[in-house]
């Protein structure tokens, strides 16, 4: 894919997401601020709700496998 | 014995660009340091070349001058030619090439900081290609999962091997 194709693209993606709130360091790793996160109670408990729900799934499809 | 002076300068200079030029920075951050080399080596050709030509035809022969009202410049060929005596005075050096290897290293910075102006330059453009292009699984995952616009679709669950689970948001 050439760079202006791949730009064209990345713009679409951009417009559309929070790739604009994420820092990238001069060491090429990247993060994005807490408070971008967790700004909101309700959303972190939805959060965390819908990761013990991954997880109770992953646990019972663990359990009908070793079964 | 070859010039190491005439080759070291322009290869930092090089590194240099590679370095802080967004396009090549996180490419290089993400191979193996041997191709590193290779890879200054001909960004050093290239800028030697670009610094040669400006210098012949830009500069050397060149007796343009600025006249503003009554006050008027000397020739650009005359400020080029002070430089070189200035330069020379200084390093007391005087192996034909090593200014230009000089001005090699000395633009290489400020070079690539001009060239990241450019919207296309932009670091998180030139973040975004890399991962897609030469990033691991590891890395375009966390990386396409944190620009999701909807928070619930940020979340990640891994499982290692021994069955522990580490959940990233």
């Amino acid at each position: 894919m050439g760079i202006k194709e791949a730009y064209r693209i990345w713009l679409a993606k951009k417009a559309n997401s929070d790739f604009g709130k994420i820092k990238i360091n001069s060491s090429g790793s990247f993060y994005m601020k807490s408070e971008d996160l967790f700004d909101n109670k309700e959303d972190v408990k939805n959060y965390v709700n819908a990761l013990n729900e991954s997880l109770k799934k992953y646990r019972e499809n663990s359990k009908k496998a070793n079964s | 014995m070859p010039r190491l002076d005439l080759i070291l300068l322009p290869l930092l200079g090089g590194y240099i660009f590679l370095i802080f030029f967004n396009r090549t920075r996180f490419y290089h951050q993400r191979i193996e340091k041997n191709r590193l080399i290779y890879n200054s080596l001909f960004v050093a050709f290239i800028l030697t070349a670009l610094v040669y030509l400006i210098d012949y035809i830009f500069l050397k022969n060149n007796n343009y001058y600025l006249k503003v009202g009554k006050l008027q410049t000397r020739e650009v060929s005359f400020y080029r030619n002070l430089f070189s005596i200035e330069i020379g005075n200084i390093i007391h050096f005087s192996t034909y090439g090593f200014k230009q290897s000089l001005i090699v290293l000395l633009i290489s910075y400020p070079l690539a900081k001009f060239l990241n102006i450019f919207e296309k330059n932009k670091e998180d453009f030139s973040f975004d290609y890399t991962i897609n292009k030469w990033g691991n699984e590891f890395d375009k995952i966390i990386w396409n999962s944190l620009g999701e616009k909807n928070d619930l679709d940020k979340l990640l669950m891994l499982t290692t091997k021994t069955n522990k689970f580490i959940s990233v948001i």
